[in-house]
């Protein structure tokens, strides 16, 4: 759908790595935890990932393909884009979304880390 | 580094002081970075520096907060913030030598994480206590200044540049499980290793110690 509307290269390849890399993180869920925590955190990371993308990126592209339809170059479609302000409710709920991801991942280093010092000991 | 503009600006005289110092603090430890022949005691000077001021700045602006009754739940999250990267700044900086050779690579990771922190926290955090500030000066309650900046449209230049400092914090700490991960094998393998080979001695010692048995 992107690539028939020709949105301007910028946004389109910072698009495609989102999901590219949702993916590879994914699949390497099931490589780092055990079975009983995976699914929750799993789930967390799903929940937090899809608010942050729905809001994040699918919001702005789909206001750019609507103006590209409607006649405009991409790239201005994507200048304008740009421009727009955005609800603070729906930036809050995004950033948000991202942060908790963010906490997650440390938390995950910390225990790393933890379990980095205790085989050191052996 | 960290540039001053006025996307950065809270309009609060002794806050936006306080930030233009931290980001000089922040580009003269890097300047330090790229300096050659800088000794490790003066880098660890300068990072000091930076994380003293910073909880000093931090203080001041939660006594601003409190002076000024911003709603407790903001006032909380703020703190909370505040305290989360003194706590992150603290694993980081746990250099325990500073004649580490290896030192160079984590002042880098320490300065890019505070950049894309305070990048974060001022756009958005800092930004979100000043208009409440605002508010409440012009004879809101606080809370109904807290409510109110729920409805401030945001510039998107500004979101996409708190979107891209927190996307760049998430990956960094993603990283760097990626890098423990790997740690964590090669120690599995190599204990797995060295349990064999003591298994293998233990072996050849016992038909050491008896060798009576090859007789019977």
């Amino acid at each position: 759908m992107m690539m028939d509307s020709r949105i301007d290269d910028r946004f389109f390849s910072r698009h495609r790595m989102e999901h590219n890399s949702f993916l590879y993180d994914v699949d390497r869920f099931s490589e780092i935890f055990s079975s009983d925590d995976r699914a929750e955190k799993l789930v967390r990371f799903i929940a937090f990932w899809l608010i942050a993308h729905i809001l994040g990126t699918d919001l702005v592209m789909a206001e750019q393909i609507a103006c590209i339809k409607a006649g405009m170059p991409p790239q201005q479609a994507f200048e304008r884009a740009k421009e727009q302000k955005l609800d603070p409710v729906m930036v809050k709920m995004m950033l948000d979304a991202i942060m908790n991801l963010w906490i997650d991942s440390k938390a995950r280093c910390t225990r790393l880390e933890n379990k980095c010092s205790e085989l050191e000991k052996n | 580094m960290l540039i001053w503009s006025n996307t950065f600006e809270t309009k609060l005289e002794l806050v936006d002081l306080q930030h233009k110092n931290l980001f000089n603090l922040l580009n003269k430890l890097v300047n330090n970075l790229e300096m050659s022949g800088i000794r490790n005691e003066e880098l660890e000077k300068a990072i000091k520096l930076l994380i003293h001021y910073t909880k000093t700045s931090f203080n001041d602006e939660e006594l601003l907060m409190m002076e000024s009754h911003v709603d407790k739940r903001h006032l909380t999250m703020h703190r909370m913030e505040h305290q989360s990267f003194l706590y992150d700044v603290d694993i980081m900086n746990d250099i325990t030598s500073f004649e580490d050779r290896r030192i160079t690579g984590k002042v880098i990771k320490l300065v890019r994480f505070i950049t894309l922190w305070l990048t974060f926290h001022i756009l958005r955090t800092d930004m979100v206590m000043a208009a409440q500030i605002s508010h409440i000066n012009l004879g809101m309650s606080p809370q109904q200044a807290y409510e109110k900046v729920n409805s401030h449209k945001i510039e998107s230049a500004n979101v996409y540049k708190m979107l891209d400092a927190i996307i760049d914090l998430w990956s960094d700490a993603k990283e760097r499980c990626n890098q423990l991960e790997k740690t964590s094998r090669e120690m599995k393998k190599k204990i797995a290793a060295l349990e064999m080979e003591l298994q293998i001695a233990s072996i050849n010692s016992i038909n050491l110690i008896d060798p009576m048995n090859s007789f019977k």
